[in-house]
């Protein structure tokens, strides 16, 4: 059911006893106090006190402070929401450190990367309201070529989408907003509700607003992190700040290798996605025959096999706005 | 000079002594293995705590998760029943400051982590607890220890409560490379006697989880059984593949430690397995079982 005093939200965030005294521990408010503002005493309460408590719950801040604001309108509170809820603790960016330093190479990019959509995924989407989020990578060119697609290397998500990308590895280039944010090596945000001639975008079902950063280091990038929500005003800067750091950890899953200057980087136009399933399809088997006739490591086949399908979907775009061309000719 | 000062708080490293799990924790790469296995097998078991009705859910206000690693289940569990009051303990120090962690981040003040060792009496008084889950023990607990554990829990539980545990046989899969690592990983663990199979063929836990909760006394013992088809082209497939290519390097050690595999056999399997789970064709089945009992009133 939902509060409509914030004593009643309180409650229903702290039900149990041992909540109680652990947010009492952890934030400095006194236990009693905590009981005296649930059970609804009448005096007003110490509005720096009533800041810790804010402090404790970033995600239910707004409105715990409309509530507070309905029974004391003198409340306003001096710390500001996108101080609060853009923080990552510093003992997770100790943990990622750690990872960085110390995982083998070969699985570096997955442990980290996993760890970071742990932390992210229930912190973003606290309500499961349905985000998904997306790590978009430069496709490694063949020597002496600039990067021409980016993929969807990994991603999670939350209903409505599913909770991994699972074999969904869609080639994007210069019609995505993951590409738009890669060649200018700058984040945007965009709205559906708000369509932009300026970014390209595609909507998917469910999607209402997305946002993509590039990862890059000194310059040089990676790929871009794309998050998209069914929710349009999702992208307030508390969250922009926080996915600003979740992007500048990422690049830690990342080897240098995977890094080009922006220079390398001329995306091509890459097909539908729908034009791309049937040929995504195989992704798999190819691999799997490359990996079983020349002995190399899942890695390297993955690569190789994007790198032909690459050359085989621009291959195939070319054919088509040939087709299209000669149509009009007509 | 000043002494080297270390960050605050730092990740203490596990200790090779402290216990018998059969994947090196010294590194987060096993944590976030753990963490994405969780989730595969919550989705792929379509939930948690979906064995039990309503009534008897609202009756379990204290719930302890037995080695709960990075405590992904207990951490579901807080998230979705803000009414009860969840502990996990798990022995390493690792797991649980990273389920601390992930706990004071989401604000679930209902969830606290501890570090304890499940071979040993549990530092609870009796009947602290109304649900007692473990899942997935055979990795580190040994066989002769089942029953002292059970018995634990028992202790452990207010009359009436709900012990349930699970775990799995080992997958069944089309691929040669596969199966014979497989087999490698099975009959290691039985070698440091930590399945219930007679010839080390099999994991043999599924058979031995229902007689095990009634001899420790427990009593209205029922199970449920999962297939999760992990076969190429389903929705479990891309995560069972990533923990299998995970999974399989981090066990490696383990492997030449029980002397049931050389380094060359274990490279040359590991390429073909992970080839051939590649291929279209590529069937796997995971059989998980979740056994549950009372305590007596």
């Amino acid at each position: 059911m939902a509060a409509e005093t914030w004593r009643q939200l309180l409650g229903q965030l702290v039900p149990t006893p041992s909540a109680r005294r652990k947010l009492s521990q952890e934030h400095q408010i006194g236990l009693r106090t905590l009981e005296r503002w649930i059970s609804g005493e009448t005096e007003e309460p110490n509005f720096a006190l009533l800041e810790r408590l804010l402090e404790a719950f970033p995600v239910q801040r707004d409105r715990l402070v409309l509530l507070i604001q309905k029974e004391f309108p003198g409340f306003h509170p001096l710390i500001q929401a996108d101080q609060q809820s853009g923080r990552i603790p510093a003992t997770f960016y100790a943990r990622i450190l750690e990872s960085y330093t110390h995982v083998a190479e070969p699985l570096r990019f997955w442990t980290i990367t996993n760890l970071i959509f742990e932390q992210m995924l229930p912190i973003l989407d606290a309500e499961n309201r349905g985000i998904e989020i997306v790590i978009v990578q430069a496709t490694r060119p063949m020597p002496g070529r600039p990067v021409r697609s980016l993929y969807e290397n990994v991603g999670t998500g939350t209903t409505p989408w599913p909770q991994t990308l699972a074999s969904r590895t869609l080639f994007l280039g210069a019609e995505s907003l993951a590409g738009y944010v890669v060649s200018t090596a700058q984040p945007a945000v965009v709205q559906a509700s708000e369509p932009t001639s300026r970014i390209p975008v595609t909507w998917t079902a469910h999607e209402m607003a997305a946002a993509a950063l590039p990862l890059q280091i000194g310059g040089r990038i990676a790929g871009c992190l794309l998050v998209s929500s069914t929710q349009a005003d999702f992208f307030t800067p508390a969250v922009q700040q926080a996915l600003h750091h979740y992007s500048n950890l990422l690049t830690l899953a990342f080897a240098p290798a995977d890094f080009y200057d922006l220079s390398a980087i001329a995306l091509a136009r890459m097909p539908e996605p729908s034009q791309q399933q049937s040929l995504l399809g195989y992704f798999p088997r190819r691999v799997s025959t490359l990996m079983a006739e020349q002995g190399i490591s899942r890695q390297v086949a993955e690569e190789r096999t994007r790198q032909e399908m690459e050359d085989e979907l621009l291959r195939q775009r070319a054919d088509t706005e040939t087709e299209t061309s000669n149509h009009d000719a007509f | 000079m000043m002494p080297f000062d270390p960050s605050p708080t730092p990740i203490k490293p596990e200790k090779d002594n402290e216990n018998h799990y059969f994947i090196d924790l010294s590194t987060d790469t096993e944590t976030s293995r753990l963490l994405a296995q969780a989730r595969l097998i919550t989705r792929g078991t379509g939930g948690i705590l979906t064995e039990h009705s309503a009534t008897d859910l609202a009756a379990c206000h204290r719930v302890l998760d037995i080695a709960c690693g990075p405590g992904s289940w207990a951490l579901e569990v807080a998230a979705r029943f803000p009414d009860k009051s969840v502990t996990g303990i798990d022995i390493s120090r690792r797991m649980i400051e990273f389920a601390q962690s992930q706990a004071a981040s989401r604000q679930l003040l209902n969830a606290e982590f501890l570090v304890m060792d499940a071979t040993k009496p549990l530092r609870f008084a009796d009947a602290s607890f109304d649900l007692v889950n473990a899942r997935l023990l055979a990795g580190f607990l040994p066989k002769s220890y089942w029953p002292t554990l059970l018995a634990e829990c028992r202790r452990l539980l207010s009359p009436g409560g709900i012990v349930q545990v699970t775990d799995h046989e080992i997958m069944q899969t089309s691929s040669p490379a596969m199966q014979h690592y497989l087999r490698l990983v099975t009959r290691a663990l039985w070698l440091a006697d930590q399945t219930f199979s007679p010839d080390g063929l099999q994991l043999g836990m599924l058979a031995r989880l229902g007689p095990l909760l009634r001899e420790a006394g427990f009593l209205d013992v029922q199970h449920a059984a999962y297939g999760l088809d992990c076969s190429a082209g389903t929705s479990l497939y891309q995560d069972m593949a990533e923990d299998n290519t995970i999974a399989f390097k981090l066990v490696q050690p383990f492997l030449l430690k029980m002397g049931v595999s050389s380094q060359e056999e274990l490279d040359r399997l590991y390429q073909q397995a992970m080839t051939q789970q590649q291929d279209a064709g590529y069937c796997a089945l995971l059989l998980l079982a979740t056994v549950w009992g009372r305590a007596p009133a």
